[in-house]
């Protein structure tokens, strides 16, 4: 089917969190859904309730059982960048895409990881980048793509993670970033101290604090998301 | 849910708590040095366009498509415009909003137009 590389220049902004949680929802969305680490911390499946001695299996190695958790067919992609044999698959001119299949993946993508995120940004039906209003995430807006105004980015829709109303950086950061991207600002999560605690309860978000402020951003995100890949036929279609 | 606000929620009678947003309307907000410094960087605006670059790109203005002897000449000896460059130059005219990105340029003047410590 597609799909979705969730990238951000600045570590911290929670790019894993919303990453487990987009495919969690898109799962619940009808969609079959494939999320993919590549990050070097293991850390997408903690959003999920995974413990860290678990593992789950690698998607070239194919070692270890399937693990679904809350509809969502979560994998390893660890070191798979260096992996000449994937990178051979992206890179081939002319090759379809190795994500063209039934199913959705969400890849999570180390902030450092720049060279995983260029193989991947062809391939990408959507390019999310969340942000949180803190300077240090700001500053790092220009460099997203070098060689292109972050503002002309054609794949990239931005998301304002942790966003909290009752402090005057965080709702100017808002207002400033609505005002700069428009429809690329595709969505907001306001900060909720329940995604920490649901992580470190190893249980997933809908099920710790099933009133979480939080989640109701997360579900208009994927639907802010079905919209913009133009994935929402096929979640209508599970529903009739 | 964390426990001290099941209570809470339990003694207020309630299932669910209401949120409060406290959002700033348009003209709240402040321009914060950070946020000038993403609007004056080309790696996330871009170039600003020339004022040539911005009528090419820009539809044709009224009467641009008139018959071409209604258009002025460039002045008394039209030849003379050729060795302008020699001239001393005249002063550059001030930039002129690009047609894509003027909102933008407003939205940071309104920004600027705002008083410091207005809302803190």
């Amino acid at each position: 089917m597609a799909m979705i590389l969730c990238h951000s220049p600045k570590g911290g902004v929670g790019t894993s969190f919303i990453a487990a949680q987009l495919a969690i929802h898109m799962a619940q969305r009808g969609h079959e859904v494939v999320a993919l680490d590549f990050t070097y911390q293991d850390a997408l499946k903690l959003y999920f309730g995974v413990l860290p001695s678990q593992q789950v299996p690698h998607i070239v190695e194919g070692t270890g059982e399937a693990t679904v958790v809350s509809g969502v067919e979560i994998m390893s992609a660890q070191r798979l960048n260096r992996d000449q044999g994937f990178r051979n698959l992206l890179t081939r001119p002319g090759a379809s895409s190795p994500f063209d299949s039934n199913k959705l993946y969400i890849a999570d993508v180390s902030a450092g990881d720049r060279d995983t995120k260029e193989l991947l940004l062809p391939h990408a039906l959507l390019h999310l980048c969340p942000l949180n209003p803190r300077p240090g995430s700001l500053a790092v807006l220009p460099l997203i793509e070098p060689g292109t105004p972050t503002i002309d980015l054609p794949k990239t829709a931005f998301l304002l993670n942790m966003l909290d109303d009752t402090h005057r950086l965080s709702r100017h950061s808002h207002v400033f970033l609505r005002e700069l991207f428009r429809d690329k600002l595709i969505g907001t999560v306001r900060r909720d101290e329940a995604v920490n605690e649901a992580a470190a309860m190893f249980e997933p978000l809908s099920r710790f604090a099933p009133t979480s402020v939080a989640l109701a951003d997360l579900r208009k995100l994927a639907l802010a998301v079905e919209t913009r890949c133009g994935l929402q036929a096929r979640a209508e279609l599970v529903k009739s | 849910m964390r426990a001290d606000a099941a209570t809470l929620l339990t003694r207020l009678g309630r299932n669910d708590f209401r949120y409060r947003e406290f959002t700033d309307t348009f003209a709240d907000a402040e321009l914060w040095p950070i946020f000038e410094a993403l609007l004056t960087d080309e790696r996330m605006m871009g170039k600003p366009q020339s004022m040539l670059a911005a009528k090419e790109d820009g539809p044709p203005t009224a009467g641009a498509s008139a018959d071409a002897r209604t258009v002025e000449p460039l002045g008394p000896d039209p030849v003379s415009n050729l060795f302008a460059g020699y001239a001393r130059p005249e002063p550059k005219p001030e930039p002129q909003p690009d047609p894509a990105k003027g909102d933008l340029r407003d939205f940071l003047n309104r920004l600027s137009q705002q008083p410091r410590g207005e809302n803190r």
